[in-house]
């Protein structure tokens, strides 16, 4: 079930009736509401995969408990240690096994070993990057003491599963998360309306844009070979936009339904692509993988080389932004793409500005200093190579893809991307927009303190009628669902 | 909770407003014709209505005969187009239609359009009855899909809002029409309309030209029956000016058992040509596939005229 789809208005409707009139006010019955809901949401795409969900969540919600009896004693680490192996384990095996098998078998055959070990037929169950490491995030929490485990099995389990954020994200901390499943919930006017208008923002970006782009992209893709050097940067340019409007665009779905039922779920975009440098770029995508890697990857390895000074760092770095890779699944694309982003920190590490987080300066205009504006330029050009080699399927497609950009033919007239004409029209009008709304979370959210009742109206309209107007034909499925 | 409730309700009346204009300034929807029942059992359109095909500049209107489309009666030799919703052709402009494509490859024949969503085969047997009397056409091409038959036999399926034959009782077994209430507020409310068509839960299939038929083992248990159906209109009708178009999904044995009752047969050869499909789950033919098919029933009708 996605969010832009009428199976899941219906659902949601239910659930908002449900959880604001029978069951108003009583936090036990709301979470019941919540869970049920959350585990038929995740079990209408493949039923199959809900006794993994439910089993691993309590095992960890036993373990997590005792964790917490341990203290201190080793018996604490071990089942810290055991926890982490479950999650990890379910990774591995779900979504790592077959590379695994892959890549040893292909190791032996490059070494003149014949080897033919078959893979294993292994379905991924959808969100299990995202609730894995929401269970690991307890785990470590609960060991390293900074939150207590909670003994209402029924709030951890709706924690883990709670249906907006199961499937993509974002990747709540359950010391965020946790304390709003335990607090009275009642009905609030303003979140509630700041809810919807998200949903509206991140509808607008999915189907306007995202799903607009996607038929031409994905046709460039596959016929590399015959794409003049100039269609292949424009698509590169927009694939760009395709991801990030496709991903944010369910974050804001995903924090406004979170919204509408009383919950702050974690920012997840922070207008990634006005960043300066690599860093700040990273600082703003995907912010709460970024975060959870940044507490239990960086932070522990950045503590472990502190020795090692510069060098440390940048070898703490570069591991964390191959997890970044890794984490989005098994192919060696992935590992180069963490890799390459990675080692565009070395020079901002070397040249200490990797340390400062200075605040964007405009002219009276409102835009940017003309050094700012090249920088942002540079650093979204280096991001799209980076997504190039993200979006191919293999690196001998990427390198095709980037050689095909370095050709004389970059200067010939783009024949064919008539289609994204639209979808790019409107993604300008989004970073326009997005620019002169950067303070805030998102481009729609506190307009009821700028602007009057009836445009702000009329704007909602005009977003409406734009998003049933161009919806794309072919629904297209969310791009982080793979991962 | 009421300020929000209240809001919202005031929003979409708003919003539900300004939808409504512009799908009818920009005729996002085809606009529907209302049904009566004529005195042969036969649903056809109430007389005297216009409308306009989606997206189209032109206006379509039914003829004094009760039918939409094409209805040129004025040249010596007149061919009549019978079928569904595939010949109705509400979803592309007037100028997709078999009798408009048909009337470009062929000028000097009149085309004569009876089509209407739901038209069952034996239905469409019927429709050519009464246009034998009231159009006296040279030639009837009845345009058939897969699924046209099994929906004839109320042994098979019953529908009741479909012209259909019982084999045991010999008895043809005239339709009603469906919700007449509620069909008319859907047409006439636009966005209501738009949105039925525009996403595939609400939509049945019917609507979406369906034309998948499952000829299993167990539904072969039903070719005794088809037999019987076509043994029957080989007695009751008059099939020498009769050809039948048929989709090129249509099922061989079903081909075998016309071939087997004489019966002229046209069958389409798509080559797997996707385009002929709207798409998007709408398996009606794009204006391109109502090309291809016209090229197909031309050429067999240049043949057989030329004889």
């Amino acid at each position: 079930m996605i969010f832009n789809s009428i199976s899941f208005c219906i659902f949601f409707i239910v659930v908002f009736f449900l959880y604001f009139f029978p069951l108003k006010e009583n936090t036990n019955a709301q979470n019941w509401l919540l869970l049920i809901s959350s585990y038929f949401f995740y079990g209408y795409t493949d039923w199959r995969m809900v006794p993994l969900l439910l089993v691993t969540t309590i095992i960890i919600f036993f373990l997590g408990v005792a964790i917490h009896k341990s203290g201190n004693s080793k018996k604490s680490s071990l089942f810290t240690t055991l926890g982490v192996l479950t999650g990890l384990g379910l990774l591995l095996y779900f979504k790592y096994f077959n590379f695994f098998i892959d890549s040893f078998s292909s190791l032996l055959n490059a070494i003149g070993l014949n080897s033919n070990i078959g893979t294993f037929n292994i379905i991924m169950p959808l969100g299990i990057s995202f609730f894995t490491f929401k269970l690991i995030s307890y785990i470590v929490e609960i060991h390293r003491g900074k939150i207590e485990p909670t003994k209402d099995f029924i709030v951890f389990s709706t924690y883990i599963a709670f249906f907006p954020t199961i499937l993509s994200g974002p990747i709540d901390k359950p010391n965020v998360f946790i304390p709003q499943l335990q607090k009275k919930r009642s009905f609030d006017y303003n979140l509630v309306v700041d809810g919807c208008r998200q949903i509206l923002w991140g509808l607008f970006q999915k189907i306007v844009i995202a799903d607009n782009l996607a038929g031409l992209i994905n046709g460039v893709w596959s016929d590399i070979p015959n794409q003049s050097g100039s269609v292949l940067f424009i698509t590169a340019i927009l694939y760009s936009f395709q991801l990030y409007t496709d991903f944010s665009g369910y974050s804001h779905m995903a924090i406004g339904v979170g919204k509408i039922l009383g919950f702050h779920i974690t920012k997840n975009f922070n207008y990634p692509y006005f960043s300066r440098n690599i860093a700040e770029f990273w600082r703003n995508w995907h912010m709460s993988l970024t975060s959870w890697l940044t507490d239990y990857v960086f932070m522990p390895l950045n503590i472990k080389f502190r020795n090692f000074g510069s060098f440390g760092m940048i070898l703490a770095i570069v591991i964390n932004m191959v997890a970044v890779g890794i984490w989005h699944g098994p192919n060696w694309t992935f590992i180069l793409f963490g890799l390459y982003n990675g080692l565009l920190f070395i020079p901002l590490i070397l040249s200490g500005s990797f340390f400062k987080k200075k605040k964007l300066k405009t002219n009276k205009h409102g835009l940017p200093s003309l050094s700012d504006f090249f920088k942002i330029i540079g650093a979204f050009i280096l991001v799209t190579l980076g997504f190039i080699i993200f979006r191919a399927e293999d690196i001998s497609q990427a390198y095709k893809f980037i050689l095909g950009i370095f050709d004389l033919s970059i200067f010939a007239i783009p024949y064919g991307i008539g289609m994204a004409i639209t979808p790019s029209f409107f993604s300008i009008l989004l970073f326009v927009f997005e620019w002169y709304s950067r303070e805030n979370e998102f481009p729609l959210s506190n307009l009821e303190f700028k602007i009057n009742r009836p445009i702000r109206w009329a704007m909602y309209f005009a977003i409406i009628i734009a998003i049933f107007w161009f919806e794309s034909t072919e629904q297209q499925q969310y791009i982080y669902f793979q991962f | 909770m009421k300020k929000f409730i209240l809001s919202l309700i005031v929003f979409f009346i708003l919003l539900g407003s300004i939808g409504e204009i512009i799908i009818r300034v920009f005729r996002l929807s085809s606009d529907i014709p209302e049904r009566v029942m004529d005195e042969f059992g036969i649903q056809r359109f109430k007389l005297g209505q216009s409308g306009y095909y989606k997206k189209a500049k032109q206006k379509w209107n039914v003829n004094k005969f009760g039918w939409m489309g094409t209805s040129d009666t004025s040249k010596d030799t007149l061919i009549t187009i019978i079928g569904d919703s595939f010949i109705e052709n509400i979803m592309n402009p007037i100028e997709c239609n078999q009798g408009s494509i048909l009337n470009n490859l062929l000028p000097n024949i009149s085309f004569f359009e009876a089509g209407r969503s739901g038209v069952t085969f034996i239905e469409a047997m019927e429709i050519s009855k009464v246009l034998n009397i009231e159009v006296e056409p040279k030639y009837q091409l009845i345009y058939l899909n897969p699924t046209d038959l099994p929906e004839s036999i109320s042994e098979v399926q019953l529908y009741s809002d479909r012209l259909q034959i019982s084999i045991e009782k010999n008895d043809i077994q005239t339709s009603q029409i469906k919700s007449p209430g509620l069909k008319k507020i859907l047409y006439n409310i636009k966005l209501l309309y738009y949105l039925y068509s525009k996403y595939p839960i609400l939509v049945d299939k019917q609507n979406k030209g369906e034309i998948d038929y499952d000829f299993s083992e167990r539904e072969k248990a039903n070719y005794t029956l088809f037999r019987n159906f076509f043994s029957y209109i080989t007695v009751n009708y008059r099939l020498d000016n009769l050809l039948f178009v048929l989709h090129p999904d249509m099922d061989k044995e079903i081909v075998s058992l016309m071939n087997e009752y004489n019966l002229k047969i046209i069958l389409l050869d798509s080559k797997g040509d996707k385009k002929w499909e709207i798409g998007n789950g709408d398996k009606h033919w794009s204006c391109y596939g109502h090309n291809r098919v016209s090229k197909q029933v031309g050429d067999y009708l240049s043949e057989i005229l030329n004889q």
